[in-house]
């Protein structure tokens, strides 16, 4: 399945756990309506304030609801928008002010997989033009055989390269878009929901593609995907964003959460097992997640947290280790073990 | 395609259970399509009791969309075409009956509500028009006095479903409304005439989680309330652990297992459903990270195309080298009880 004269991206001189993507105090707004006196009448704060890093071979996962900013987070990084503050930083290099060969390497290196497959791709492409297509872009010379190759390498046959996207189940096309990433040999795939299109069954072989290819190839992955089950599956580190904001950030906030957002989040996920019906302990929000074109003051969990006081709505909660766990928690009133 | 002859199928048991809101008796729509015809559901049985909730496994394709749209006379013809089957509520055998009469029915003996209720409701007229319209459907010549009533009803409706402020969410349009707030209205147009059956055709996907655990708490206290019977089509396994009391799992288009949630879920005696609730992610345990999920291999057969014995054989891990499982086709026996059946040659040897 590896093919080393390929795919070799793994430089064995390099230590493990090399900091590739350093984000910091990133914040996306969007202007609503038409632009007066050089105000805009709204503004959708769809990211505001995430700071966090990616280290090569790791997963790091961003999850939440619509609406949180999860998915700006993710097109920023390979730059489909624009930051209106902070710095994204690849291996050190900010993407301000990179050149325009760096922005070239940075493309190269930082490859995305989008949630629906066929959308992402020219349905008028035979499968072989649609992998190939990211070396034609960069102007990299192709072997004869390199979409076979990616393609057995995401567990497809090789002869699939002269088919048509139609031609393909949902599960098998996003093979196809995972083989279209891994053209470049990447080193940082970021995903954006890759599997929530698909069936379950389907979705576990795909998560076990990637796991594999992460194990082979080094890839570091940003994951953004709603699934908690899934994501507490596969990382390394889990970072559950609010209405723009990170609220909880950890290796293991899904298993122990200590946000109240955390919590409910769980809680609301029904369990898969029918001893626990019942005996769970179960948290149901009222109300819907407020709108980002207007967050509430201070904590922006607060108009539906049970736990909400006076200090809520004055003063902002910083992303601090609050209990001495390592787990980085926005709460003023943290669960303490 | 059925491989049924007519007679075999006047052969099953045709009356309903007595104390079943709804049954289905030996059901198959077919569809015809460039490439042939394509049974989308194949003698499928089953009952629904009042206050219970039924509910209904499988992936994409697997039939449990267009089983509830049979129900309901929704199947577009043509393509589409129930060609046998029955489906009684209330001492009605729905698919026997006229036009005139399964519109009557529809709403006040059986109800559904959809997916993405944006796309179920009609954009351009008032919350509270579109609840009193389904209403008055179910009145001849309403007169002014009724339509008053039915406009009352509708704000009584919307308060009932827990719409904060029904009043005022009443006059406004559904882009006004999150997707919560629209599904909650679609129970409320459901309910309004008091259904004995509920069907529920994946209520919450469109939703967020915390939205979903609301919908789910709702139709819960819907149910106490009215006692109606709750048909829940599905993929989500959590969903089927918490809520449902039985289960029928589907795979191109028969079912292949059906019991109740207990021993579906604890006791699975298909192949399908092992390998089902292995992929099933949230039943990891909680503190497995970078755990391998069990994968089913392949991919689910083209309906056009079904394999002539059992569909799921080209998949399964069972069935090793036996030519039994390519050949002929199996039928649902109990697996060992009648409360629990599957459709499997060799269930006995199915282990969890």
């Amino acid at each position: 399945m590896f093919h080393s004269t390929q795919q070799d991206v793994v430089d064995p001189t390099e230590p493990v756990g090399e900091e590739l993507l350093r984000i910091e105090g990133l914040k996306i707004h969007f202007p609503l309506g038409r632009r007066r006196r050089g105000q805009y009448a709204e503004t959708v704060y769809a990211v505001d304030g995430v700071d966090f890093t990616l280290d090569k071979g790791q997963t790091v996962s961003l999850v939440g609801e619509s609406g949180c900013g999860k998915s700006t987070v993710a097109r920023s990084l390979v730059g489909l928008v624009r930051p209106t503050a902070g710095s994204i930083r690849y291996k050190g290099m900010d993407l301000r002010t990179a050149s325009r060969s760096q922005m070239r390497m940075l493309r190269r290196e930082v490859q995305i997989v989008f949630q629906d497959p066929f959308a992402s791709v020219n349905p008028r492409m035979r499968v072989r033009d649609i992998i190939e297509e990211p070396l034609r872009v960069q102007g990299i010379e192709r072997d004869k055989f390199v979409a076979e190759e990616l393609l057995e390498m995401v567990g497809l046959q090789p002869v699939y390269a002269n088919r048509f996207p139609h031609e393909f189940s949902g599960g098998q096309m996003q093979r196809i878009g995972i083989a279209r990433a891994l053209a470049l040999k990447p080193r940082v795939l970021v995903l954006d929901e890759p599997i929530s299109a698909l069936d379950v069954s389907i979705q576990a072989q795909i998560i076990n593609l990637l796991m594999d290819l992460q194990d082979e190839l080094g890839l570091s992955y940003l994951l953004i995907a709603h699934d908690v089950a899934v994501v507490r599956a596969v990382s390394h580190r889990v970072l559950v964003m609010y209405l723009g904001r990170i609220v909880e950030a950890g290796p293991e906030v899904l298993s122990d959460p200590g946000h109240p957002y955390t919590q409910a989040l769980l809680s609301a996920i029904p369990s898969a097992e029918v001893s626990s019906r019942g005996s769970r302990k179960e948290i149901i929000l009222e109300g819907d997640v407020p709108s980002p074109t207007d967050p509430p003051s201070g904590c922006r969990f607060r108009t539906r947290c049970w736990k909400a006081a006076d200090v809520c709505a004055e003063e902002e909660p910083g992303l601090l280790d609050r209990t001495g766990l390592g787990a980085l928690n926005a709460c003023h009133f943290p669960v303490r073990e | 395609m059925t491989d049924m002859t007519e007679s075999e199928i006047h052969d099953r048991p045709q009356t309903p259970a007595s104390d079943g809101c709804l049954s289905v008796r030996n059901l198959t729509t077919v569809f015809t399509t460039k490439r042939g015809t394509v049974a989308a559901v194949t003698d499928v049985s089953f009952d629904l009791r009042a206050g219970e909730t039924l509910g209904i496994v499988g992936e994409s394709g697997s039939g449990k969309s267009v089983t509830a749209m049979s129900a309901l006379g929704l199947i577009p013809q043509p393509p589409g075409k129930v060609v046998s089957g029955e489906i009684w509520v209330g001492g009605k055998n729905l698919l026997a009956l006229d036009r005139r009469s399964l519109r009557a029915a529809s709403g006040s003996d059986i109800a559904m509500i959809f997916q993405d209720p944006m796309t179920s409701l009609n954009p351009v007229h008032r919350i509270g028009a579109q609840i009193a319209e389904g209403i008055l459907t179910h009145q001849r010549r309403p007169s002014k006095a009724d339509k008053e009533a039915a406009r009352r009803r509708a704000v009584e409706l919307l308060a009932a479903v827990g719409v904060p402020a029904p009043e005022r969410r009443a006059r406004q349009y559904p882009h006004e409304l999150s997707g919560g707030m629209r599904q909650r209205v679609m129970i409320a147009m459901a309910m309004s005439c008091d259904p004995k059956v509920l069907i529920a055709d994946e209520p919450t996907t469109a939703l967020d989680a915390t939205i979903q655990a609301q919908i789910m708490r709702l139709l819960r206290e819907v149910q106490q309330r009215t006692n109606v019977g709750i048909m829940l089509i599905t993929h989500d396994i959590g969903l089927v652990a918490q809520n449902v009391d039985r289960v029928l799992v589907m795979y191109a288009g028969r079912v292949v297992e059906m019991g109740t949630v207990e021993e579906v879920l604890g006791n699975p005696k298909h192949p399908y459903t092992v390998g089902l609730l292995r992929c099933t992610p949230s039943r990891l345990p909680a503190d497995s990270v970078r755990r391998r999920l069990t994968p089913i291999h392949g991919l689910p057969p083209n309906p056009t195309d079904l394999p002539p014995g059992c569909s799921f054989a080209p998949r399964c891990s069972l069935r090793g080298d036996r030519e039994r499982c390519l050949l002929e086709q199996p039928e649902l026996r109990p697996a060992p009880t009648d409360d629990h059946r599957s459709a499997c040659h060799f269930l006995e040897e199915v282990t969890p």
